[in-house]
Order: C-alpha cells, then structure tokens, then sequence
C-alpha cells in the first residue's frame, strides 16, 4: 500500500500575543504558543486515523497544515510522496478537503445550501445535491433555498460534510464532524462516511472527542497531548491495551451507562509557552519518574504501537 | 417554581413558508433541578433555549408564556429582559462563538462579566478581586497559560477553549437557570469531567437550575436528574435519567440508545433509524416518528398521541402506553 501523507517532524508555533511597534522599540520578545511540537507521522493511502487527544493540545492545527489553510512553522509535510510547496500546493488543495470544527462560522453565511454544497463541482448540479443532501439526511426542497443561520447546528454540520465529499477528494480532513449530530444520524454518516471510503479509497483524517466513534471508524488512533503524539498504533491495539499514561486516562474518563460519577483530572495543566522540561504530562502522571521530570522521552515500539514514554524504556 | 412554560408556540418565517417548531410545548422545573435535552437533530432544543432566553432570531414568532422566576417574558420589551440576561437567565449557545465579541479579547468580556454582577448584587468587589476572580475560574477550567489567554482574541482559542470561555463566564455570572446548548461538545472527556463536576456543584451549592442540551446520553444521564427527548418539535418521552436511560419506552427512545457506537467497523454495521427525518412542512398526520416506526399501527397513522402521564414523573407519547 501506499503513502497518502507524511508529516516530517512538523512545528507550528502561534504569537501568543500581539507585539505591537512600540514593543519592538523596547527590544520585547515574541512569545510563542507551540501548538504543535515536532510533529511526524504517515498516513496510508485508503485508511482511517482517528486522532484524539486534549482540547488545545493541536488537533485542528495539524488539520489545518494537513489541508494546507495554514503553513508550518518548521518541518516538512508530503502529500503523495511530493513536498507540499508552492508549486505542487494547487494539485493537492485539489485532492483534499476539510469538514471545519466549527461550521457555522466557516461557511460563507450568505450562500445559500444548494450553492454551498454544490460549490466544490464547479458546476451547479441539482441532482447530485439532492442525493448528497438526503444521504446525510437532509431535504433538498426543505434547505436546498436556506441560508446557514436558518438551520440547526447539527443541520449545518450535514451540510459541511455534504460539500467536502461531494467531490470525492482522495483526502479528507474532519474535524469533530459529528459532534451536533443525534446518535441516530451520527451512525447513518459514519455508515455513509465508510461506504465511500471504501468505494473510492478515500483516506480520512477523523479528528474527534468522541471515544467511541474513534474505535468504531478509524483503522489507526493518533492520541495527542500538549502540542505532541504520544501514542500511535491500531485501533484495536490501542483502545484494548492502551500504553500511555495520558491515553490510559482518557479511556477510563468516557462517560457511561454505568455510573452517574465522573472523575475530574487531578495535576497542573502544562503550559504550551514555557513547557515543562521534561515529559509533558508529568505534571499529572501517577507513574511519573525522576528521569521524566528532566528528559523529554523519545518514541519507542511498544507491541507494535508507538509511545512517548520513558516506562517502556529508550530507543 | 423556578421556570414555567405553557403553550409556548415558536414558528419560523421562511423562503418555503412558516414553519411552526414548537407546539403547545410545556414544562416545568424547579430551583435546583437539572434536565437534559436530547433528541433529533432539528427537533427544536436550540430553538426552546432561544424562546427562554428570549434570543431568537427576528424571523421566529413567539407566543404563549415563559414564566422564569416569577415573570412572563415573552411580553417583555427588551430592556426588561436585558435585566434578567446574565445573572437571572443565561445561555450558553450550541455555536460559542455566537457567544463572543470578535473583535475585544476574551478576558475584556469575562470582566465585564463579572463586572455585571458584581453591580446588580451589590458585592462590592473592586477590579482587582474581580480580576482575580475570572483568573481563578480559567484556572479551573483548565485553561493553560490564563494571563496570557486573557489577551487573545476569540479566533485565537481552540474549539474546546473558545467553549471553556463561555462556560467561565456562566460560572462567573452563576444565573438562577442556566441554559447549556451543547456545551462540552469540543472538550476531551477527561475536561468534561472537570466541567460538569463543576456544574454539578454550581448547582448544588447555589441550587442553580441547569438545561442541558445534549447528544451525548451517557453525560445526560451523568449530569441530570430528568431526561427529555425531543423529535419534531415533540416531546416524545420525559421521565427520570435512570428510568430513560435503563427502561426506555417510547420506540424513538429506544432506537436512539441503539445507535451508540461501541464496537468496531469490521464487527457490525452502526444501527440507526431508517427513512428520512420529519420536514416542518411537511409533517405526516398522526404520529410524527410514524413513517419510521418499527411499532406503527393504524391508529398511529391517523391520530397523534398526545404527552400522557403515566407514573411519576413519566411522560410518554405513544399509542402503545395509552
Ligand atoms: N491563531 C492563534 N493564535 C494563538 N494561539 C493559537 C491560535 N490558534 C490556536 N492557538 C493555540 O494553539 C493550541 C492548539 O490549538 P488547536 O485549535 O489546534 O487545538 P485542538 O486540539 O483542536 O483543541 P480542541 O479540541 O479544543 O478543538 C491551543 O492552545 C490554542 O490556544
Ligand atoms: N432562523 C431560522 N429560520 C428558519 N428555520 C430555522 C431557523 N432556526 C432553526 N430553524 C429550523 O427549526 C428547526 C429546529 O431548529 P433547532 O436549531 O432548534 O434544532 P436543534 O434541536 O437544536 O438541532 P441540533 O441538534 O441540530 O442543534 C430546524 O428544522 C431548523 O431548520
Ligand atoms: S514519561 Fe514519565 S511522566 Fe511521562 S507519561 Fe511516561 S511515565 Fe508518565
Ligand atoms: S404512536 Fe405508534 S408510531 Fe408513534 S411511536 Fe408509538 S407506536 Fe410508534
Ligand atoms: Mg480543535
Ligand atoms: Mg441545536
């Protein structure tokens, strides 16, 4: 099988804040948020990564590298084996699309849904709208003439899937895509979301919170804290035996049937200005070490899975 | 009796016509209780959050009564209203952004947050305490870095943070009712944990009543003591968490919980309910789930159930509980 996308030990660091003019005449620093730290990572083509991991730890940044709306700060990003740059940036913008985390605010508000949804075939074409339309479970007759602030959240979130895989792109960014959706619809999407993919050989990048989707429509899991991967590998694997620490607890916080009682995490929260020297999550590990606390760990194959974790030894 | 409706009726004029949302909607809750909306999506939550608030959108058309805290607001001019916004009622929207100035960073408008109620009730706190006071609440939201955060700017923050602004701001202003649409949609379920313990306390401290809207029904079921489910703009099936939750009974109730994803893809095909969703014109006669019903009989067809009680603090409407 082939490579789809690799990521190459990709940086994106943000201002934290505005420096203004007058603050450059006083010889002020810039400060930086590293929203994501020395990135790497490689995607098949035609499977599904599911990536989870904290809010702000750098999930929707990575999406937004990966469909090329922002540029790394360092390191180097291959779509199809070819270096994103300048001059291939066209081709691959044509084979990648990105749901947005948030898409009442990232669809134009004046277009109506039919013109939305239609947009990517550069072309108006009311059929296949209608049948894209009903596929995520909505009425063409109903929206098709709408604007997006006259629709539900969960019916705007539809309406961005329906346009990013109107054009069956080769890869396709979503982030938290079904986050406004009934359980009910979310599985018909997830269903549909599988049918193509399998049709087309589609590759997926299902940035998501929600645990049990991730296990139920991904092949491999990316879980993400403070600007950095700390565990790769099968889903299976991952979700069965998970290895790191931070993936541990996130597994074992999931709301259930079972019990009314939810655990609130305990520890500081590391900052993403001046990080804490070591690992990033020793500040709330129950298994931290002396070495943690001083030594950033490196990634090491665990049973076939990838962790940043000094208790698995070095590499 | 902290909220009160009755016959609230929201419509929605649009390109196709009017699209009549709520009918006759009831529903009752006193200080201290915390209920859970969860249901379709499209089925009107957002919608009876915006009626309560008195927030929606100039093409809606509100009519009947919201009685919170001993007054009706739908006559309410806005000043009046504007008095209540905040420490009376809050809202925390589905789309936090909608929430947020753009353009003044987010610790200028938690201040003025907590400037607002430290004016209506007279707590005397001066800038420095109130500072502090919306420093500390970042700081148990979670929130990294949260002197530096304070000088962002909306478009700046996460998802989850953008959503953890908002909800500080609820803590700050901590309202008799407030309305959470959706609100931990963007975070980790480890930081949701951290919020809805803070809600929980929030509400049993100061006995803040809380609806929270939800498709997430195991975090119903953790934060509520009721649940109700909504489709079409109905009510379908209202009764205690455990008892929806362990003992649902109205078909739409029990399809819902069956589409829980729990396993993996190459083990089984996702469950979910066949045919489409109900269209606000075009809504079948009768019963409105049944076109999609596995329990549809004839008289659903004809008839549409009304929300009977049945025990307790059930509520059904279906045919098959009459
Ligand atoms: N424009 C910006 N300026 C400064 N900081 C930013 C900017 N955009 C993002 N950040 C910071 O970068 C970090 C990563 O943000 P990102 O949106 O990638 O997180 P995320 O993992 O998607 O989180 P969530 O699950 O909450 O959506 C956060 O700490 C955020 O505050
Ligand atoms: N401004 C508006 N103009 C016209 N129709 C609207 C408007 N806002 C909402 N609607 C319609 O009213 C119905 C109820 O919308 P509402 O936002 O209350 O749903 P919801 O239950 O919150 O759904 P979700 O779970 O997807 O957020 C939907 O069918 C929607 O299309
Ligand atoms: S490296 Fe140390 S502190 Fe970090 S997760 Fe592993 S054991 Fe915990
Ligand atoms: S009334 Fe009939 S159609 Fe409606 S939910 Fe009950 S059994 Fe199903
Ligand atoms: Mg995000
Ligand atoms: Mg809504």
């Amino acid at each position: 099988m082939s490579d789809i996308l690799t990521l190459e030990n990709v940086k994106k660091y943000y201002l934290a804040e505005k420096i203004q003019i007058l603050d450059r005449l006083f010889g002020k620093k810039p400060i930086y948020v590293k929203a994501l730290d020395n990135v790497s990572i490689t995607v098949e083509k035609g499977t599904i990564l599911a990536v989870v991991g904290e809010s702000g730890s750098g999930k929707t940044t990575m999406g937004k590298l990966i469909s090329t709306i922002e540029n790394p700060t360092d390191g180097k990003i291959y779509f199809e084996n070819k270096e994103v740059s300048k001059k291939t940036l066209i081709d691959v913008r044509k084979k990648t699309s990105m749901v947005f985390q948030n898409p009442a605010v990232s669809v134009n508000p004046r277009m109506k849904i039919k013109s939305l949804v239609s947009e990517p075939l550069g072309h108006f074409d009311a059929d296949q709208v209608r049948a894209m339309l009903k596929n995520v479970g909505l009425d063409y007759d109903e929206i098709g003439n709408k604007e997006p602030k006259e629709l539900s959240g969960g019916q705007v979130q539809r309406v961005a899937i329906a346009r990013a895989i109107i054009k069956k792109p080769e890869l396709i960014v979503l982030d938290e895509p079904t986050s406004a959706l009934d359980e009910s619809i979310q599985a018909q999407i997830l269903n549909l979301l599988i049918d193509l993919q399998k049709e087309y050989n589609l590759t997926y990048i299902f940035i998501t919170h929600n645990i049990g989707v991730a296990k139920y429509i991904s092949d491999k899991i990316a879980v993400v804290y403070a600007g950095k991967i700390v565990e790769y590998g099968d889903t299976k694997r991952v979700i069965e035996n998970p290895k790191h620490p931070y993936t541990q607890l996130l597994l074992s916080s999931v709301p259930s049937f079972e019990t009314k009682d939810l655990k609130s995490p305990t520890g500081g929260v590391p900052s993403l200005i001046n990080l804490p020297p070591g690992c990033r999550f020793s500040g709330r590990c129950p298994f931290v070490m002396d070495i943690c606390r001083s030594q950033e760990p490196g990634f090491v194959d665990s049973d076939g899975v990838k962790v940043l974790c000094w208790l698995y030894g070095s590499s | 009796m902290l909220l009160e409706i009755k016959n609230l009726n929201v419509s929605y004029k649009t390109v196709n016509g009017i699209a009549n949302v709520l009918n006759n909607f009831e529903l009752s809750m006193d200080a201290g209780d915390i209920i859970s909306i969860v249901g379709e999506s499209g089925s009107g939550k957002s919608t009876l959050g915006g009626a309560i608030t008195k927030l929606l959108p100039p093409s809606a058309i509100e009519t009947g009564s919201v009685i919170v805290d001993g007054k009706d607001i739908v006559p309410m001019s806005e000043s009046e209203i504007t008095n209540m916004r905040g420490t009376t009622i809050f809202m925390i929207f589905q789309n936090p952004l909608n929430s947020l100035n753009p353009v003044k960073t987010v610790g200028y408008q938690l201040m003025e947050a907590a400037r607002i109620r430290n004016d209506r009730l007279n707590e005397n706190m001066n800038d420095s305490a109130l500072q502090k006071l919306v420093i500390d609440t970042l700081k148990e939201m979670r929130l990294p870095d949260p002197e530096k955060i304070m000088n962002r700017y909306p478009h700046e923050l996460s998802g989850g943070q953008v959503q953890r602004i908002v909800i500080s701001m609820a803590l700050i202003l901590r309202p008799k009712l407030l309305i959470a649409d959706e609100p931990t949609t963007a975070l980790d379920v480890t930081i949701q944990a951290q919020v809805i313990n803070l809600l929980k306390k929030l509400n049993s401290d100061y006995k803040m009543s809380i609806i929270f809207i939800t498709h997430d029904l195991s975090l119903a079921y953790s934060i509520s003591n009721r649940i109700m489910v909504m489709y079409a703009g109905r009510v379908m099936e209202l009764n205690d968490s455990e008892e929806i939750i362990k003992n649902p009974k109205h078909p739409y109730t029990i399809a819902l919980l069956l589409s829980v994803p729990t396993k993996y893809k190459d083990e089984a095909r996702l469950y979910y309910i066949s045919g489409s969703p109900p269209s606000f014109f075009n809504l079948p006669k009768g019963c409105k789930f049944s076109p999609r019903c596995e329990k549809v009989f004839e008289k659903c067809r004809e008839m549409e159930p009304d929300l009977i009680v049945s025990k307790g603090n059930s509520r059904i409407r279906c045919w098959l509980y009459e």
